[in-house]
């Protein structure tokens, strides 16, 4: 279980703003590679992004086909898909 | 290669189902400026231009084109689930149903299938990247009627972002036009094929 108490849509939307915001400024550094400024939010942003996804991943199973953590279930096809309702 | 990311990029929870509405959504699957379409182009596009930061906006922005074919493909799951044959009638979905039922196919509202008709990759970078920016303010246009279409706060909000984005990709395709302008050849006045005449590019 996640180390807190977050719920698994507040997780996701948390793994959500912070991959948002790293694939944003990857993207203007695409065209900048030399930017300090955008460098240097890209790398304040990956050790969040790192342990959000681990939180995550720990909670409520693996964002991808490598992070599937158990000897007995492949949960990748455990859980919710992405287009799927939940509640 | 790529690898699945299991979710979306942008939440998307639709409380009441709408076949109407996917009607008219499903353009941007698989119609003529829709995200599958933008897809393709960028990342077939991406092989002829000969420079490192194009290369890196086109494959980034094409991959992030594939997470918003997963997001319209979301909206119109959403939109047609739980359906009555009665609803199917009423909503004008019955055109749509007797192919696909309620599967996601990717088709533009008129009924036309998806087809690589609708894009280029000409092999000359400068072509592809005006062809780029056209893309992206052909999809805002559609976006722009869509939300001239739809009341539901549910499906305008993934809508407005996915507005958004093409926004933001247009700006970087207006950098990467000028990084591929800078490296003409200064002789090149006529913007020639900078990856394939000789002499056109530095």
């Amino acid at each position: 279980m996640a180390e807190n108490n977050m719920s698994k849509k507040k997780l996701m939307k948390l793994v959500q703003q912070l991959d948002f915001a790293m694939i944003e400024t990857g993207l203007y550094l695409d065209g900048h590679p030399n930017c300090k400024k955008a460098l240097k939010y890209y790398n304040t942003l990956k050790e969040k992004r790192d342990a959000a996804r681990a939180q995550y991943e720990a909670a409520y199973g693996p964002l991808t086909i490598f992070s599937n953590n158990s000897e007995n279930t492949w949960h990748w096809v455990k859980t919710t898909w992405p287009w799927e309702l939940e509640d | 290669m790529w690898i699945y990311d299991k979710k979306l990029e942008y939440p998307i929870h639709i409380k009441n189902p709408n076949p109407a509405l996917a009607k008219v959504i499903i353009s941007q699957l698989g119609g003529p400026d829709g995200e599958l379409g933008a897809s393709m182009r960028y990342l077939n596009q991406r092989f002829a231009t000969p420079y490192n930061e194009v290369k890196g906006i086109l494959t980034d922005v094409g991959t992030e084109e594939l997470a918003h074919l997963e997001m319209v493909g979301t909206i119109l799951y959403q939109l047609t689930r739980n359906l009555s044959i009665e609803e199917i009638k009423e909503s004008g979905f019955d055109t749509y149903f007797v192919d696909h039922t309620t599967g996601v196919y990717p088709q533009a509202a008129s009924g036309t299938p998806w087809t690589a008709a609708s894009i280029q990759s000409t092999g000359d970078p400068l072509a592809d990247l005006f062809e780029d920016l056209a893309a992206e303010q052909k999809a805002r246009k559609t976006y722009d009627n869509l939300l001239r279409l739809i009341d539901d706060p549910d499906v305008r909000d993934p809508i407005k972002f996915l507005r958004e984005r093409e926004i933001v990709h247009f700006q970087r395709f207006g950098e990467a036009l000028r990084h591929t302008q800078d490296h003409l050849d200064s002789k090149n006045f006529y913007a020639f094929n900078p990856a394939f005449d000789k002499g056109c590019g530095k």
